[in-house]
C-alpha cells in the first residue's frame, strides 16, 4: 500500500548553499524551503491555482522524515564582490562624460556552503497512513508535477532534479538503504532535537502569497522607495534527530565570574574541583530553598540522599541534579590543547524529562559560589548558554572520549591482590597476565560505571576502553592526585579513553564520583 | 544523442520520459602541463577574518584532499554570455547596445542582464517593463526577443517588477587535492635615487613610504601567493536544467514550443562550447587530451545516461530555432539620465573620502 508521498531532490553539483535561521549553513534542507520550492515551481508553470487545494493538504500535514546524504560545512567560506544593480548611476557619471565609478556599486557576499558527495539527494517523506486514498491520489498529482518543476533548492545556483511520487514503506525502506552507493541519514522530528528545521503549517501557503504579492511591490523604477516585504511567520521550527541519535540531554549552563572584577574565574581541577561541587551544590541547595522547595525534596535533588534524616546514608531513587564543574580546553601556542582551569559548570538532571533543569538555569544566574569555611564569595554563576565556547567539547557528539577528570570505578579493581602478586613476581609471561587481569577488571568496572550512568547496554559493552593513571589529554594530572571525597578514597581512580563504534553525545560523566564532576570526559580529537 | 531519444527537439516536449537535466564534466589542465603552475582567484578577507583570512579558496575534504575554486558559476556566467556578441553567434540573439556618453555597453556584459539599471533606464526601459510583466504572467516571449540570455543565465528585475527567472545554465572550474605555493619578488628601482642625489635621504617614515609607492625604493614582496599546482584534476563542471526550460511559456503552444526551442539551441550551444582557457593571468586551462569530456543526461528518478551533442550540433541546431523563433534586429539605445538615480549623499562621501586618500599619496 503506499502510505507515503515522497518528494527528492537530486543535487546536480556536490555544493548547498541554503541558509538556516541565524544564517547558518542549513543541512538537510528544511521541510519548509522544499515546500518553498514546491510553491514556486508550480506558480512559475502557471498551475498555482489548480495545485493550491493539494498545497494547503500538503501543508496541514504532521512534519515529514528526512533522508539525506551527509553533508559537511565547507572548512573555508569566500567573499564574492557582486554588484549592485546601480550602473544607472555611474551611467549618469558616464553621460555627463566623467568616468565613472563602477567599482563603488559593489556588494560582499560571504559564501560558505555544504560540501555534498557526488549525486547527492535528499527525500522528504510525508506519511499517509490513515488518509483518505482517493483525496491522496488526487493531492498527489499535483504534488507530484510540482516537484518536478523545481528547478534549485537553496540559492539559485543549487541546481536539482525534483522528483514525486507515492511509495509504499517497503519503498520507503529500500529508499534508505539502497543496494549501491552511500545510504542516506534518516532523519526523523524529535521535541528537544538541537537541529532546528522549518517546516510548514496550516497558513504557510497563505503567507507566501503574501509576501510575495509584497515582494512584488517592494520598489519600483517608477516610485524607488524600498518597501521590504514582511518576514513570513506561518510555519513551525521542529527538532530533528538522525535516527537512533541520542536525545541531547538538557542542560543548565554557567560560566563562573570573579566577584569583584569583569573576568572569569578560574579553579585549579584536580585540587579544587571538589570544592567547586561543593559550592555550586551549597548555591543550588540555598536557592533551591529560597524558591520554596521543602527540605525533603532538596536533600533528594539536590543532595542526592535517599534516606530519612538521620538514617544510614542511601542513594535518591528518583531524579536529581548532577552538578559539574567543567575544566577549560584551551589551546596554548606550541604546547596545543590542554587541560586547564575550572571555569564553568553545568548541570543536569538523572531525568532528562524533569523539569529542575530549566528551574537550574533560571534560579541559579547571579548566585554566588561562598567558600563555607571563610564565608568569601569565590565566585558569581552568571547564566550562559549551552551552546557558547567551554562546553561544546562536553556536550558534542563523537565516537572518542577522554577524562578531563578520573573516572572512581564502582567497585575494587583488586580484590584479589593482584598488583600484590604483580610487583612480587619476576616472571614476565606471568606480569602480562596479571597486568590482562588487571586491566579486564578495569574494563568491567567501567562498563558498570557506563550502566550506572544510564548509558544503554549496547554502548557499555561494545565500547573500547583503555585505562591508566595517566591523563589522555594534555593538561590533565595523574589520577591520584585529584581531591576526592573522603568516602570515595578508598576507591581506584584511573583516566579513561573511551572509543565508540558510532557517536555518542555528550555530556559523558560516570564513575562514583560523577555527581561532583569525577569521572568526566570532553570529546578526545 | 543516447538511444532514449534522437532529437534535441524532443527534449522541449512536455511529456513522456524526458531528461531534466544535461551535465557536462571537462578534464583540464593549464597550457604549461600536467604539473603547470595555476593561479586560482584570490578572494577578499570575511568581515571576521577568522572564518576566511582571504585569498585562494580551497577546501580540506579530509585525509589530505582538497579542492580549489577555479571560477565560479558568476564569473563563468560572466564569461559565457558574452560570446553571443561575436561571430558566428552574433547572429542568433538581437545585439542590444546602450550607450552612455562614450561609453558602449552591450546587454550581454551588463551585470543585471535585462534586469541591470542601465538597460532599463534607456528607451527600452517600457518594452522592458512589459516584457517582465508578460514573463511574470507566465509569458515569456517578449523577453526572449528583446534578452533571450536572461533567461539562459537567470535574471531578477529587482528595480523595477521584481520577475526572476531561474538560470538554465550554470558552470565551475575545481581543481583537486591541489599544493599551494608562494612565490616572492624584489622591486629595484631604476638606478639609486638618493645615492644619486636625485632625492633626499630622509628617516621620515611617511616620506619613505611615499618614495616606495612610487617606485623609487627597493620593494620587497615575500610570500606572497604563488598559484597551485594540481596533484588531481582540474574540471569544469556544466550543467543545463531542462526542467527549467519546460517552465518557460508562450501565449499558445506553437509560441511556447518555438520559444523553447530557440532558448535550447543558445543554452546548449553555451553548454558545448569549449571552456574559454585564459581566466585571468597565470591561469591558462585548456582540455586535458588524455581524458575526454563525459556528458550525461539525468532523469527525475536520478537514472543518468551517457550522451554527446556536439558543439557543431548545437550551433546548427541553435541557427534552425532562431530562424523559426525569429530573432529581432539589434538596437542600439541611449541611456535617458532623467530615468536614472541620483548618486546619493552616502555615495559621493565615499567618492570624496577616496579622492582624498589618493591627493595625500600623490607628491
Amino acid at each position: 500500500m503506499n502510505d507515503h508521498l515522497c518528494v527528492s531532490f537530486r543535487f546536480l553539483a556536490p555544493w548547498f548553499h541554503g541558509r538556516g535561521d541565524q544564517g547558518t549553513p542549513e543541512w538537510p534542507p528544511s521541510p519548509f524551503r522544499a515546500f518553498q520550492a514546491l510553491v514556486a515551481a508550480a506558480a512559475r508553470a502557471g498551475t498555482l491555482g489548480t495545485s493550491r487545494s493539494a498545497l494547503e493538504w500538503l501543508e496541514a500535514l504532521s512534519p515529514p522524515a528526512v533522508l539525506a546524504h551527509p553533508a559537511d560545512r565547507a572548512a573555508v567560506g569566500y567573499r564574492l564582490s557582486v554588484p549592485h544593480n546601480a550602473m544607472d548611476v555611474v551611467g549618469r557619471q558616464w553621460a555627463a562624460g566623467k568616468e565613472g565609478e563602477a567599482s563603488k556599486h559593489r556588494a560582499m557576499k560571504d559564501v560558505r556552503p555544504m560540501r555534498l558527495p557526488e549525486e547527492a539527494a535528499v527525500h522528504f517523506l510525508w506519511d499517509l497512513s490513515g488518509l483518505d486514498p482517493a483525496a491522496v491520489r488526487g493531492h498527489a498529482q499535483s504534488l507530484v508535477a510540482a516537484a518536478k518543476g523545481v528547478v534549485a533548492l537553496g540559492w539559485g545556483l543549487d541546481l536539482v532534479v525534483g522528483d514525486g511520487a507515492l511509495i509504499s514503506s517497503t519503498e520507503r525502506t529500500a529508499l534508505a538503504n539502497p543496494e549501491q552507493g552511500a545510504a542516506p541519514e534518516a532523519w526523523e522530528p524529535r521535541p528537544g532535537a538541537p537541529l532546528r528545521l522549518r517546516t510548514p503549517t496550516k497558513g504557510t501557503l497563505a503567507d507566501l502569497d503574501r509576501r510575495h504579492e509584497a515582494f512584488s511591490r517592494r520598489t519600483s523604477l517608477a516610485d524607488p522607495t524600498l518597501r521590504p516585504p514582511p518576514a513570513l511567520s506561518e510555519f513551525a521550527v521542529i527538532g530533528y534527530a538522525r535516527n537512533g541519535e541520542q536525545a541531547p540531554a538538557r542542560v543548565a549552563a554557567f560560566t563562573l565570574m570573579h566577584p569583584l572584577a569583569d573576568r572569569m574565574r578560574s579553579f585549579d581541577t584536580a585540587r579544587q574541583g571538589m570544592v567547586v561541587a561543593g559550592m555550586v551544590r551549597h548555591a543550588a541547595r540555598n536557592v533551591a530553598g529560597r524558591a520554596g522547595w521543602d527540605s525533603d525534596r532538596i536533600r533528594a535533588v539536590v543532595l542526592g540522599h535517599g534516606e530519612a534524616p538521620g538514617a544510614a546514608p542511601e542513594a535518591t531513587p528518583g531524579p536529581r541534579l548532577v552538578l559539574v564543574p567543567l575544566p577549560s580546553l584551551e589551546m596554548r601556542g606550541d604546547r596545543g590543547e590542554i587541560v586547564s582551569g575550572i571555569r564553568r559548570v553545568m548541570m543536569y538532571s538523572t531525568d532528562s524529562n524533569s523539569p529542575d533543569i530549566d528551574w537550574a538555569q533560571r534560579a541559579l544566574g547571579g548566585a554566588d559560589l561562598v567558600d563555607e569555611k571563610t564565608g568569601e564569595v569565590r565566585a558569581v554563576m552568571a547564566t550562559a548558554s549551552r551552546h557558547e565556547r567551554g562546553f561544546g567539547r562536553y556536550l558534542g557528539t563523537a565516537r572518542r572520549w577522554a577524562t578531563v577528570t578520573p573516572v572512581v570505578l564502582p567497585g575494587l579493581d583488586d580484590p584479589g591482590g593482584l598488583i600484590k602478586r604483580l610487583r612480587s613476581t619476576e616472571d614476565p609471561a606471568e606480569q602480562r597476565q596479571i597486568l590482562a587481569r588487571l586491566s579486564r577488571r578495569r574494563e568491567g568496572l567501567v562498563r558498570k560505571a557506563l550502566r550506572q550512568a544510564g548509558m544503554p547496554d549496547q554502548l557499555a559493552f561494545t565500547a573500547e576502553i583503555e585505562t591508566r593513571a595517566v591523563g589522555f589529554l594534555a593538561g590533565t594530572e595523574r589520577s591520584d592526585r585529584y581531591s576526592v571525597p573522603q568516602h570515595l578514597r578508598s576507591f581506584p581512580r584511573f583516566h579513561v579513553r573511551i572509543t565508540w563504534s558510532r557517536n555518542v553525545t555528550g555530556p559523558v560523566c560516570i564513575g562514583r564520583g560523577r555527581f561532583s564532576g569525577l569521572g568526566l570526559f570532553a570529546i578526545a580529537a | 544523442m543516447s538511444e532514449g531519444f534522437t532529437k534535441i527537439e524532443s527534449l522541449i516536449a512536455d511529456s513522456g520520459d524526458l531528461p531534466a537535466a544535461m551535465v557536462l564534466r571537462e578534464y583540464l589542465v593549464p597550457v604549461e602541463g600536467k604539473d603547470g603552475v595555476l593561479f586560482p582567484p584570490t578572494f577578499a578577507a570575511a568581515e571576521n577574518s577568522k572564518d576566511f583570512p582571504g585569498g585562494y579558496n580551497i577546501d580540506s575534504l579530509g585525509e589530505g584532499r582538497n579542492v580549489c575554486l577555479i571560477d565560479s558559476v558568476g564569473s563563468q556566467a560572466n564569461r559565457i554570455e558574452p560570446l553571443f556578441a561575436a561571430p558566428p553567434y552574433n547572429v542568433l540573439v538581437p545585439q542590444i547596445v546602450v550607450t552612455a556618453g562614450s561609453r558602449k555597453i552591450n546587454l550581454l556584459e551588463a551585470g543585471h542582464r535585462a534586469g541591470d539599471a542601465i538597460v532599463r533606464c534607456s528607451s527600452l526601459r517600457e518594452d522592458l517593463q512589459r516584457a517582465f510583466q508578460a514573463l511574470k504572467a507566465g509569458n515569456a516571449m517578449p523577453l526572449a526577443k528583446i534578452a533571450p540570455t536572461s533567461l539562459v543565465f537567470g535574471v531578477w528585475d529587482s528595480r523595477d517588477t521584481q520577475a526572476k527567472a531561474p538560470r538554465l545554465l550554470a558552470a565551475t572550474v575545481r581543481a583537486f587535492n591541489v599544493s599551494k605555493l608562494t612565490r616572492s619578488a624584489q622591486y629595484n628601482p631604476a638606478t639609486e635615487y638618493v645615492e644619486e642625489g636625485l632625492l633626499e635621504d630622509t628617516d621620515d617614515k611617511s616620506a619613505l613610504k611615499s618614495y616606495s609607492e612610487r617606485g623609487f625604493r627597493h620593494v620587497p614582496a615575500s610570500a606572497t601567493h604563488g598559484g597551485v599546482i594540481a596533484q588531481g584534476e582540474v574540471r569544469r563542471e556544466v550543467t543545463l536544467q531542462l526542467a527549467a526550460l519546460r517552465l518557460l511559456r508562450g501565449p499558445s503552444p506553437d509560441d511556447t514550443s518555438r520559444l523553447r526551442g530557440y532558448l535550447l539551441g543558445l543554452a546548449l550551444t553555451a553548454f558545448t562550447k569549449p571552456a574559454l582557457g585564459f581566466l585571468r593571468q597565470g591561469c591558462n586551462l585548456v582540455l586535458d587530451a588524455q581524458k575526454a569530456p563525459e556528458f550525461q543526461v539525468v532523469y527525475a528518478s536520478g537514472k543518468r545516461e551517457r550522451a554527446g551533442v556536439t558543439h557543431e550540433m548545437a550551433l546548427d541546431f541553435a541557427k534552425k530555432a532562431a530562424t523559426t523563433f525569429g530573432v529581432e534586429k539589434g538596437r542600439e539605445v541611449a541611456f535617458d539620465k532623467t530615468l536614472a538615480k541620483e548618486e546619493t549623499a552616502d555615495d559621493k562621501k565615499k567618492g570624496k573620502k577616496a579622492k582624498e586618500k589618493v591627493a595625500k599619496a600623490a607628491p
